[in-house]
C-alpha cells in the first residue's frame, strides 16, 4: 500500500536523476545494453510500463512502437506528465500522429544504445568513460537526425512508414 | 491509513458502476471508465480495494499493474457469466476473488468488508439477475444481423416488464420515456419505455444484464452482417453479385409462380465499354461501372435488384412486391418504364471520369424479358434477354429489346 505521496507528486525529485530505465519491448526482443549503474526494467505491456513509471522515479522510457496499440497511446500521455524522457524505435502504426510522437526521440533499434546513453547522459545519471566512447561501435547504413524532428519532418515520417 | 484507503476503485463502464452504486449506496466507490485514468488513480492515493470488469484489453498485464501500485489492496475481477470460463482460463494468482456480474450485495460485503458484523456468511443464497439459459440461445441465433437482434431483445424485454418498448435513435429526445438499454451502432439505438420507472429492482438488474451480453452479441450480429455483405456483392461497384443474381432469381420465380405474380428481367451492357477503358483507363473504366450502377439505383424501386453478373454487364429484376398477375395483365409497363427512365438517366449524367463533353455519348443496349411469357427459370429468362440484347446490338446499339417485340419505344406505342 502506498504509504506517502507518490514520487511524482513531491515537488524536490527530479527523475531525471534516478538511474532507472523503463522498456516497454516485445517478449522475446532484443535488450538494448545499459549502463552498469542503470537499472532496467522490462515490461511488455503498455499497462506494466505505466504503473513503473507511476511507482517509482525513471530517467527514461524505451518502447518499442509496436506495443503502442490504441489502447496503450495513453502511456506515451503519462511519461510526459511526470517529466520521463521516451526514447522508441520500431514501426509506426497508423494509430500514432504527429502530436502523439511530438515528444518522442525516434531512433532505429540499432541506436537504442547510443540514444539511451545520451539522454541518461544529458540527465547528468551517466558519464560515458572515453573507454565507452571508444567501444561505441559505429552503426552502419543512414544515422537519425542528431536533432529533434520538426513537427513537418515527423508527419513526413509516420506518413512514410504507414 | 492513508486517505483513500477507506475507497474502492471501480474499473468497468458506467453502467457498472451505477449497479455496483445502487447495491452499496454506502460504500465509497472511485469510478474510472479508462485503465490508464485508473493506473494514475492508484498511483495518487492508497485503496482498500480494486474491482475491474473483466475482459479489458491484456487483462493480466493490467491486473498486474494494479498489483504492483497496490500490492495490499484486494483485487478482484467482475465477469459476465459467459467469460467466467475465460477468466479462470488465466489463471490470475494476483486476483483475492472473482464476481459473476451482476453480484448480489452480500457478495460484495463479504468482499469488501470480510468480518463486519451483519454480513450474510458465505453460501447465503446469491441474489443472481441471469437469463435463463433459453433466452440467451434465443439471443445468439439471432446475432445473424444487428435487425434481427434487436427485434428479439425487444421481444425478450417486452415480455419481461410487460411494457410496451420500442427502439429509438440514442440521440432522439427521449420525451419522458426511460432508455433501458443501448444497442451499440452506427447509429446507436436505445430501448424505450413511454412509462418510466415501472420496473421492479430486480428486473433492472436482469437488464443490466442483457446490457453486458448484448455488447459481445451485437458485434457478432455486425460481423456476421459484414460477412454476408461481403458475400452477396460485388465489390467494385456496390451492386448484387452473379451468385447472389441467380440464386434470388430463382427463389423470387419460384414465389412468382405460386403467387402468380411479374418479374422483369433487364440485361443491358455499356456500348463500347472496351473502348472507354483504352482511351481513359481502367481506373476510369470502374468509375464509369460504379456511377452507371448508382443511376441504375435511382430510377429502380428499393426492392428490385440490381446485379453485375459480367465485366460490364449488369442484370435487373423488376418484380413486383405486391399486386398478384391479373389473368389479362399484359407485360409489365412499369419496369419498362423504369428501364427508359435508366437510359434517359444515363444520356443526362456527366460521368467523372469522361468529363462535361462526354455528357450523352456513354450509351447502353440491352434486351427484357418478363415472367412468365418468356421463360419460367433464371437461365431462360438470362438467355432470352440476352438475344434481344444481341438484336439491340446488332440494330446499332443505344437500344433496349423486348423480347419478340423490338425496341421498347416502339412496343410501348
Amino acid at each position: 500500500m502506498i504509504v506517502s505521496e507518490p514520487w511524482f507528486l513531491e515537488a524536490e525529485v527530479n527523475p531525471s536523476r534516478q538511474k532507472r530505465v523503463v522498456a516497454l519491448i516485445g517478449p522475446g526482443a532484443h535488450q538494448p545494453e545499459l549502463p552498469d549503474a542503470v537499472e532496467g526494467v522490462c515490461c511488455t505491456s503498455g499497462y506494466e510500463a505505466a504503473a513503473e513509471l507511476l511507482v517509482a522515479p525513471a530517467s527514461a522510457l524505451l518502447v518499442d512502437l509496436g506495443r503502442i496499440t490504441r489502447s496503450h497511446v495513453r502511456l506515451l500521455d503519462i511519461a510526459g506528465r511526470v517529466g520521463v524522457p521516451v526514447v522508441a524505435f520500431g514501426a509506426i502504426s497508423a494509430t500514432l500522429n504527429g502530436a502523439t510522437l511530438a515528444t518522442v526521440r525516434l531512433v532505429s533499434a540499432e541506436n537504442v544504445s547510443a540514444a539511451l546513453a545520451e539522454v541518461l547522459s544529458a540527465a547528468g545519471v551517466y558519464e560515458p568513460s572515453e573507454r565507452d566512447l571508444a567501444d561505441r561501435p559505429t552503426p552502419a547504413g543512414p544515422q537519425p537526425p542528431a536533432e529533434r524532428l520538426t513537427r513537418a519532418e515527423l508527419d513526413a515520417l509516420i506518413e512514410e512508414n504507414q | 491509513m492513508n486517505q483513500g484507503d477507506e475507497k474502492t476503485l471501480l474499473l468497468s463502464d458506467k453502467h457498472v458502476a451505477a449497479e455496483l452504486a445502487s447495491l452499496m449506496p454506502s460504500e465509497d466507490f472511485v469510478h474510472r471508465a479508462d485503465a490508464y485514468d485508473a493506473l494514475e488513480e492508484l498511483a495518487r492515493r492508497g485503496y482498500r480495494a480494486v474491482i475491474l470488469t473483466h475482459p479489458y484489453p491484456e487483462f493480466a498485464a493490467l491486473v498486474q499493474a494494479i498489483r504492483r501500485l497496490q500490492p495490499a489492496a484486494a483485487t478482484f475481477a467482475m465477469c459476465s457469466p459467459g467469460g467466467e470460463a475465460n477468466l479462470r482460463l488465466l489463471g490470475l494468482k494476483e486476483l483475492d476473488d472473482y464476481f459473476i456480474y451482476p453480484p448480489s450485495r452480500a457478495e460484495l460485503e463479504r468482499a469488501l468488508h470480510p468480518g463486519r458484523p451483519g454480513v450474510p456468511p458465505a453460501g447465503a443464497a446469491p441474489e443472481r439477475a441471469d437469463l435463463a439459459p433459453q433466452e440467451i440461445v434465443q439471443l445468439v441465433e439471432a446475432a445473424n444481423s444487428v435487425a434481427d437482434l434487436a427485434e428479439q431483445v425487444q421481444r425478450l424485454v417486452g415480455k419481461w416488464t410487460g411494457l410496451n418498448v420500442r427502439w429509438a435513435g440514442a440521440n432522439e429526445d427521449p420525451g419522458g420515456g426511460e432508455e433501458l438499454l443501448l444497442l451499440d451502432g452506427d447509429p446507436p439505438s436505445v430501448l424505450v419505455t413511454d412509462k418510466p420507472g415501472q420496473l421492479a429492482p430486480g428486473l433492472r438488474r436482469k437488464l443490466q444484464t442483457l446490457q453486458i451480453l448484448l455488447g459481445p452479441v451485437a458485434g457478432q450480429a455486425r460481423r456476421t452482417e459484414t460477412l454476408h455483405r461481403l458475400a452477396i456483392t460485388d465489390y467494385l461497384t456496390g451492386a448484387y453479385n452473379r451468385r447472389y443474381f441467380y440464386r434470388f432469381t430463382d427463389q423470387l420465380l419460384g414465389r412468382a409462380q405460386s403467387q402468380r405474380s411479374r418479374v422483369t428481367l433487364l440485361l443491358f451492357d455499356i456500348d463500347d465499354f472496351k473502348r472507354y477503358n483504352d482511351a481513359y483507363s481502367h481506373a476510369a473504366g470502374d468509375q464509369i461501372l460504379r456511377e452507371a450502377t448508382a443511376l441504375m439505383r435511382q430510377v429502380t424501386r428499393e426492392h428490385d435488384i440490381v446485379a453485375r453478373i459480367g465485366g460490364d454487364e449488369f442484370a435487373v429484376l423488376f418484380w413486383d412486391a405486391e399486386p398478384p398477375r391479373r389473368p389479362d395483365s399484359q407485360h409489365p409497363q412499369e419496369a419498362f418504364a423504369l428501364a427508359g427512365r435508366f437510359v434517359d438517366a444515363l444520356a443526362k449524367h456527366e460521368f467523372d471520369s469522361l468529363g462535361p463533353e462526354a455528357k450523352g455519348v456513354l450509351t447502353i443496349s440491352g434486351g427484357l424479358a418478363t415472367f412468365p411469357w418468356d421463360g419460367n427459370t433464371c437461365r431462360e429468362l438470362l438467355r432470352h434477354a440476352d438475344g434481344a440484347l444481341h438484336q439491340a446490338k446488332e440494330s446499332g446499339k443505344n437500344a433496349i429489346y423486348l423480347v419478340g417485340r423490338g425496341p421498347i419505344n416502339q412496343a410501348l406505342q
